[in-house]
């Protein structure tokens, strides 16, 4: 083993931080190496110096200052949680209250929208039957659509005048036969003159 | 340009070089729940623990006693921000260690490597002096004040390396974990740092002919 590979390795076997074989061929080299058991000396003397170091110049007044100053800290930076979740009823009784008051209010003004579904409504039949006439009567049913029987939570909107239309029901001699026709009026369309000109 | 500051994890981060061997519970576990319970008064038992550990490391990696207090400071905080995300049963005192040397390094990135001098030395061990005999108290100023300039002819990775491994008396294995370094880092670190003691106190010797003070 060469003198300068020992002393490289010196720092660590003079703390135990070699393995055991390599420890072994040093410590075997130090028994015949005078400079390198002089360097290994030195060695021991300054880790036992390194480790007779003086405690750090820190007592009581410092510990005490440092836990002071962090949890002062503490206290002010998170103060939610230096009240624990238990021992905030009131908060918690404040927030269920308030919780149920709205669920109650929602429930009410629901309940205050709904309107009940209408009955459904016969139409109402005008008869164009002229008198003495033998022809079967034609009855103008009064503009009605057809809706789902839902009942409607608000009133429906009337029906604009695009969607009315005007039913026509005819009656044949045969009384179970009935011809009803639906009719939507519309405006004439336009001549291209008034398209024109609208004025 | 290598600040000897490689290798060091964020104490968030997992560690992947080195599995972290879990242990039984133990009482800095209680402490650390009840803390983690809401009982934020409990923080205050657990810094009592750990506290003058974590103040020795800082002033020796440091170097200046204001400046190791505000990394304490600074040290427990952060322990506080993420004690949720530390695990049960892992040693608390490697992960508390592994932020004391992450906020000194942080300190000295921005402070700069700023060592005290020998006479700013010398007025803090007289202002802080602890003992009764005058005597005494000057000799311990004296071998602080040696013992810092021992340290600081090193480097921050390997003063941290050799504070945790022969002062603190960490294993390789435990300074490797609390550093976020392989083993075999450690040794490398250390082993330069012990040879760097040694020839300062080989002009130590040379200076004061006869024994270390």
């Amino acid at each position: 083993m060469k003198p300068q590979h020992v002393l490289d390795q010196l720092p660590l076997w003079v703390e135990g931080d070699l393995p055991d074989r390599e420890s072994d061929s040093i410590q075997d080299h130090l028994t015949a190496c005078e400079s390198c058991s002089a360097a290994a000396q030195a060695l021991r003397a300054s880790q036992a110096w390194l480790r007779s170091a003086p405690p750090a110049p820190f007592d009581d007044v410092d510990r005490s200052r440092l836990r002071r100053e962090v949890m002062a800290w503490i206290r002010v930076a998170t103060p939610k949680a230096a009240t624990p979740f238990r021992t905030r009823p009131l908060f918690l009784t404040t927030a269920a209250s308030a919780l149920f008051f709205l669920a109650t209010s929602l429930y009410l003004r629901r309940s205050k929208g709904v309107v009940p579904p209408e009955p459904p409504a016969r139409p109402s039949v005008a008869s164009l039957k002229p008198p003495n006439s033998p022809r079967p009567a034609i009855q103008v049913v009064a503009p009605q659509l057809a809706r789902p029987s839902r009942p409607a939570r608000k009133a429906d909107p009337p029906a604009s005048a695009e969607s009315t239309f005007t039913r026509l029901e005819f009656q044949t001699s045969n009384p179970q036969i009935r011809i009803i026709w639906l009719a939507r009026a519309q405006a004439p369309p336009r001549s291209p003159a008034d398209s024109a000109n609208p004025i | 340009m290598s600040t000897g500051m490689e290798g060091v994890l964020m104490e968030g981060e997992a560690l992947t070089l080195l599995e972290t061997p879990k242990t039984e519970p133990g009482p800095v576990d209680a402490v650390i729940l009840r803390v983690l319970g809401g009982e934020q008064e409990a923080f205050e038992d657990l810094m009592a623990l750990t506290e003058m550990k974590v103040l020795a490391v800082a002033w020796c990696i440091l170097g200046d006693r204001d400046q190791a207090r505000d990394a304490a400071q600074e040290v427990f905080l952060r322990i506080f921000r993420s004690l949720n995300k530390f695990r049960i049963g892992e040693s608390f005192q490697a992960w508390t260690y592994r932020i004391t040397v992450n906020v000194c390094y942080d300190q000295i990135r921005k402070r700069g490597p700023v060592m005290a001098s020998l006479a700013a030395l010398e007025a803090q061990g007289h202002a802080h002096g602890s003992t009764n005999s005058a005597d005494e108290a000057m000799l311990l100023d004296q071998r602080r004040v040696l013992f810092r300039q021992a340290l600081a002819s090193l480097t921050p990775a390997e003063r941290s390396a050799l504070v945790l491994r022969d002062i603190e008396g960490l294993s390789t294995q435990e300074a490797a974990r609390a550093l976020g370094i392989r083993p075999a880092t450690v040794r490398s670190q250390i082993s330069a740092a012990r040879a760097k003691v040694q020839v300062f106190c080989a002009r130590l010797l040379r200076r004061t002919p006869g024994d270390l003070p």
